[in-house]
């Protein structure tokens, strides 16, 4: 049996669902990131500088701190039609539809809004403006193909410079088939420029089943064979990325109720740290660490900034 | 016993149809058993794995039917005495089609192509470059094929992307220069080469004024102050992949396509 020679032969087959740039701000002056400390309460408030430990290109910086609990928004909200995310789950459409509309509810007059639908092509529907949008859900409607990756680049263009807090708000699914920007150029404007992303999805449900068995020679079958399959819902990698590369956060509408999901986003981006330091000396990539003395608290920063 | 094992072959497949069995010993049938119940839950393990990294969705039974009905009429046309070039650029943009629906499940346009993890978008592009290869041998005037097959191939080779500038570069100026151009700017967009990328894309706004396409391209490179507002809300880059331009080619599809659905 040691000489058993097992090749492989796999045939699978689905049978389920399966300047005036918002560059971020680091000049050779001052670095300022925009933080967020959660635990499973909530929102981790009353830090000073003394409970934070920062590190920019591995050493530590000393820090100010300013903290905001309830700061106004610059919101750009990039929606791919509910159409295109239906062609390829509608599960994920049912879902997002209600939670655009409880998105919608939340901003205020203080807020300001752009608005971008990621069809093809990506379309304005509202430049960055204050107060409650007067957009119904039939906006975002429309197509079987999308170009959400176009949008969310052009959407980071829209964004003034500005001291208020600032957020890429995405309702997509990632599925793009259309954009002149692929993902990896995204990926990599994401982590050089301005806001933190937020970005709305659902999970797909994946369930793929396949038979394993043994054949001898002539194709002679042997022993039982073996069912397998996998079966579970996943949520968007590529999103999880583009949150992690900013600061940002992924909302995943599987998780409880929309509006309540919603609702906590809004809680998130209206209370935030501002992190204050000077830069150690350097062109290019810096990365950055940040952490709090706060047990079992996350803290959600950007993975660093780039000096040009 | 020892050549009779050496033969031997798992196979992984859907199901579990009648099939002939071999009777073993006990002790290595037990042995073989555990061997592929061992090596389906690594399958599953890998799987799981790459679904959740690279999973975005699947087709709806529908969209898989319009697609084979699709294909249908094409490998028909294919066989009409004198067809021509026409059914190869058609497959060809039917292929071009698929291959942009990346990370999400369906079934390849080609039977017979058992895929594992496999990028069947991937096999489409590499399946349409050649269709529009055999287009082009009978009509080396398709400039829709040459279009194409250039976008395809230009991320890896010099060839098409000289190619792809010549369409580009055409003084007639016609919509699918348009595309070339947009291509390209994309293409060296994404090779991290803005100076190129921002040649093509101004370029392309030399060709279509608003074109939303070019202007995006140069708004994510940061040279572009332009607005979104006022630009062309049927840009023909986010509209024309699975559409035959070349005039009459598309008609006569949907004419295949109508007796394929009768029949």
């Amino acid at each position: 049996m040691s000489r058993l020679v097992l090749v492989i032969l796999l045939l699978l087959v689905s049978v389920g669902v399966v300047a005036s740039q918002p560059q971020f701000r680091a000049s050779t002056s001052l670095v300022r990131l925009e933080v967020s400390v959660t635990d499973n309460r909530g929102a981790v408030l009353g830090l000073g500088p003394e409970d934070f430990v920062v590190e920019d290109l591995g050493a530590r910086q000393s820090v100010q701190i300013d903290a905001s609990v309830d700061t106004p928004l610059d919101l750009v909200l990039v929606v791919q039609p509910l159409t295109a995310v239906a062609y390829t789950s509608p599960e994920q459409a049912a879902r997002l539809a209600p939670s655009v509309s409880s998105f919608l509810q939340h901003v205020e007059e203080r807020d300001r809004l752009g608005v971008i639908v990621g069809g093809t092509p990506p379309t304005l529907v509202r430049a960055l403006a204050f107060g409650p949008p007067s957009i119904s859900l039939e906006s975002f409607v429309g197509g079987e193909y999308a170009a959400p990756f176009d949008a969310i680049a052009s959407a980071l263009r829209e964004f003034p410079p500005s001291d208020r807090r600032r957020a890429l708000v995405a309702f997509t699914n990632a599925a793009d088939f259309r954009s002149v920007i692929d993902f990896d150029t995204l990926a990599d404007m994401a982590r050089r420029l301005g806001p933190a992303f937020v970005l709305v999805s659902a999970p797909i449900l994946v369930q793929d089943t396949f038979g394993a068995q043994a054949e001898g020679p002539g194709g002679r079958s042997i022993g039982v064979p073996v069912d397998a399959s996998v079966s579970g819902y996943i949520f968007p990698a590529r999103l999880q990325l583009l949150a992690k590369r900013t600061g940002g956060i992924t909302v995943n509408l599987g998780d409880g109720d929309p509006k309540v999901l919603i609702k906590d986003m809004f809680t998130w981006l209206r209370t935030r740290y501002v992190i204050s330091y000077t830069p150690p000396p350097g062109k290019g990539w810096h990365p950055v660490s940040v952490k709090v003395n706060r047990r079992g608290a996350t803290v959600t920063a950007r993975e660093g900034y780039f000096v040009d | 016993m020892r050549a009779f094992f050496s033969s031997l072959v798992v196979v992984i497949m859907l199901g579990a149809g009648a099939r002939m069995q071999v009777r073993l010993p006990q002790t290595q049938a037990a042995k073989v058993q555990s061997d592929i119940e061992t090596l389906a839950n690594q399958k599953a393990e890998e799987l799981r794995t790459h679904a959740g990294a690279n999973r975005l969705g699947r087709l709806s039974l529908e969209d898989e039917r319009t697609f084979h009905i699709l294909g249908l009429a094409v490998q028909a046309w294919k066989k009409e005495r004198g067809a021509g070039s026409a059914p190869l650029l058609a497959e060809g943009v039917l292929l071009d089609c698929l291959s942009r629906l990346r990370a999400v499940r369906g079934f390849p346009l080609a039977t017979g192509r058992g895929m594992w993890m496999g990028d069947y978008a991937t096999q489409h592009a590499t399946d349409a470059a050649r269709a529009f290869d055999a287009a082009l041998k009978i009509d080396s005037n398709l400039i829709e094929a040459r279009m194409r097959r250039a976008r395809i191939r230009g991320t890896n080779e010099a060839d098409a992307l000289a190619e792809l500038e010549a369409v580009a570069n055409d003084a007639a100026g016609s919509p699918l220069s348009y595309l070339a151009a947009v291509s390209r700017g994309a293409i060296a967009h994404g090779k991290g080469d803005p100076a190129s990328a921002v040649h093509w894309y101004d370029r392309a706004l030399a060709l279509h004024p608003r074109s939303t396409a070019a202007t995006i391209g140069l708004r994510a490179l940061g040279t572009g102050a332009r607005s979104l507002e006022g630009l062309d809300a049927e840009d023909l880059y986010y509209t024309y992949p699975c559409t035959v331009l070349t005039p009459g080619v598309q008609a006569d599809l949907l004419q295949r396509v109508s007796k394929v659905v009768l029949r």
